[in-house]
């Protein structure tokens, strides 16, 4: 796992953004919208569901919810490239990644959610709201380890 | 409970992890305080720049600036090179149990290189 982030910190584009002067916090910019826009859109659509009224909320709020993932997760790629090594090497990073896995999972499993039963679609929403916000929270701490 | 355990181990172990740096001064003391010793790593690049130093057998870590900070200064990277004596000027961490000092003036063979203009 270290040779293969060493690897991809010894990238043309991994160099380019540890020495650029704006564009390395304009990705770190973006990645900070990403979440915005995913967490916003998920928070209100989970409320929504465990509140039974779903379908309005889950057809106006999920598109925002894949565009912040899209992004979050493009932009997050370029801030791995450029520290690699100290990611991989990070207990926060790797939970992290544990935990988002589960959360995309958990999306995956019902993103058609009107084929499920209520009761299901409560849970799936309930873990949602733990899984989403709790990625966020693992993110910053990789900042304060 | 074990399994508890293993990981909050590992959660503190990543405090001891070299490149994970600070922005700001509010984690630091706020006094002067001065570092001399030679150049053992240079981590150098976004987010932050970092060069462990080893002072009369003391392994320190002084956190330099962000390339464009480094070079506004006209510090280069190879001028940080692993073996070079260096002076930090700076502020040491809060935290007297860290021995951890943000750069504000970098000196290199008798050269004064300021970070930080307008905190010297």
């Amino acid at each position: 796992m270290i040779e293969t982030a060493a690897a991809l910190e010894a990238t043309a584009l991994a160099q380019f953004l540890k020495a650029s002067r704006w564009t390395y916090p304009l990705v770190n910019a973006g990645h900070i919208l990403g979440i915005a826009l995913l967490v916003g859109a998920v928070v209100p659509m989970d409320v929504a569901v465990i509140r039974g009224r779903a379908v309005a909320a889950v057809g106006l709020l999920r598109p925002w919810s894949v565009a912040g993932f899209v992004l979050a997760v493009t932009c997050g790629a370029l801030l791995f490239v450029t520290q690699a090594t100290d990611y991989v090497r990070s207990p926060w990073f790797l939970a992290k990644m544990g935990v988002l896995g589960l959360a995309v999972l958990n999306a995956a499993v019902h993103f058609r959610l009107d084929r499920w039963p209520i009761r299901q679609r409560r849970q799936a929403a309930l873990a949602s709201l733990v899984l989403w916000p709790t990625v966020l929270i693992l993110g910053r701490m990789i900042g304060y380890g | 409970m074990l399994a508890r355990r293993t990981l909050l181990a590992a959660l503190f172990a990543s405090t001891a992890l070299p490149a994970l740096a600070h922005h700001g001064w509010r984690w630091t003391d706020s006094g002067d305080f001065e570092l001399t010793g030679i150049i053992t790593d240079a981590d150098l690049g976004n987010p932050h720049g970092v060069l462990t130093i080893d002072a009369d057998g003391e392994t320190w870590t002084a956190e330099v600036g962000q390339p464009w900070r480094n070079e506004r200064a006209g510090l280069t990277d190879a001028m940080m090179a692993p073996g070079t004596e260096v002076t930090i000027l700076g502020e040491r961490s809060a935290d007297p149990a860290q021995l951890v000092v943000k750069a504000e003036v970098v000196v290199i063979g008798g050269e004064r290189y300021v970070l930080y203009p307008d905190r010297v």
